[in-house]
């Protein structure tokens, strides 16, 4: 059994959407075995601290990323649609495309360009039953196959609102492996990824796309 | 017919867990979860050879032992991870350790205790008038007043914030026994 490490990228605080303070998140986090990033647009000392984006097109984004890029350890842009997918990808600024749905090749060949990591949201997955699980393990599936391809990082998060929703090291690598994540492929998305990502040195803004 | 022998009986695993919840969560309710969540996850064929047992449940504690199959621990896990929810209440199942005997397991992962402790005193989080219900280790959960949270909280079918004892003001905590 190799070393299994998690960095948790996405969490949310009582601060933004969540229902822990922060503080309280990292304890539970260092009772878990695992480091944790906190999404609330607020930059924290104690903690890595990223920002949402949003935004309508590549103006505005490349605005809101000159001002968040100083500020945060990492950024992510929230996807969903193909446009917003694609946006997302364009700039090599933004660290995580979040909630993107089944990404298409172009959004994947330009994920791989840019180094844009694509996230695998746990709470998805915790939260559905069924046929909804179903649809987002397909998802998934199509995400993994697609990155296998073209090369770039996918990156799992917990997406938690609280500390229930947090999982450790070992429960998480597990479940990437039922989804179908090879053992070294888990360990990327786990730790590798994330861990690049917080280290990462920012080159200045440049579109492609 | 005769047992079968021991060396061509299945071999087990257990797996120590805790349930973390704003809730009591009954064994029943706690089986009925992880045997859904199973079922559904893997279907009846491989669910079948899960060999799954929920051996022991200590409702106060919230601590677990549970059995299944070697040969499907992997699944076993992952199954747990992906436990969220019973009867509208949220929960988490967090794995303490797997062991191939149940001595062991208690011997290396059962025995420290968990107390929580039941509290009620009011007090005030970042100028916000709070209700301190639970105590454990150095954290703190408490019922909110303000309305947006506690909405926040009935979605997630939570009932607690989750702070820690030095963000919560007004309060000694030597007086209420904590």
């Amino acid at each position: 059994m190799p070393r299994i490490r998690f960095i948790d990228l996405r969490t949310h605080s009582i601060n933004s959407i969540g229902v822990d303070s922060p503080k309280r998140l990292i304890e539970e986090a260092k009772l878990l075995g695992i480091k944790i990033g906190i999404c609330d647009g607020i930059k924290y000392s104690s903690v890595a601290s990223g920002i949402i984006l949003e935004a309508r097109n590549k103006r505005e984004l490349r605005r809101k990323v000159s001002k968040a890029k100083s500020e945060y350890d990492y950024i992510l842009f929230d996807g969903g649609d193909e446009k917003k997918n694609r946006l997302g990808v364009s700039l090599r600024e933004i660290d995580i495309l979040i909630n993107t749905g089944a990404i298409d090749t172009y959004t994947a060949r330009l994920a791989a360009k840019n180094e844009v990591a694509i996230e695998i949201s746990l709470r998805d997955l915790i939260h559905t039953f069924r046929g909804s699980r179903v649809k987002i393990i397909r998802v998934i599936d199509n995400n993994l196959m697609l990155s296998r391809k073209y090369g770039f990082s996918i990156i799992v998060t917990s997406g938690a609102r609280s500390r229930y929703e947090l999982r450790n090291a070992r429960e998480t690598f597990e479940v990437l492996k039922y989804l179908g994540f090879k053992e070294e492929e888990a360990l990327s998305a786990m730790f590798k990824t994330p861990e690049s990502i917080l280290k990462r040195e920012k080159e200045e803004v440049k579109i492609i796309g | 017919m005769g047992k079968i022998p021991k060396s061509m009986r299945e071999k087990k695993r257990y797996i120590a867990f805790k349930v973390r919840s704003d809730f009591k969560i009954k064994k029943e309710e706690l089986s009925m979860a992880i045997w859904g969540n199973a079922l559904s996850m893997l279907g009846e064929m491989k669910a079948s050879k899960l060999n799954y047992w929920l051996i022991e449940y200590d409702e106060e504690k919230m601590l677990g032992i549970l059995t299944c199959s070697h040969r499907m621990l992997s699944e076993m896990l992952a199954c747990l991870a992906l436990v969220s929810n019973v009867n509208n209440k949220m929960l988490s199942i967090v794995t303490l350790g797997v062991s191939g005997t149940l001595k062991a397991l208690r011997r290396k992962f059962l025995k420290k205790d968990y107390p929580i402790r039941e509290v009620s005193f009011k007090a005030k989080f970042r100028e916000r008038d709070i209700k301190v219900v639970r105590s454990y280790n150095n954290f703190i959960d408490a019922e909110i007043s303000e309305q947006e949270i506690s909405e926040r909280l009935g979605n997630m079918n939570m009932r607690y914030i989750g702070l820690i004892k030095e963000e919560i003001e007004d309060a000694t905590f030597s007086e209420h026994g904590i």
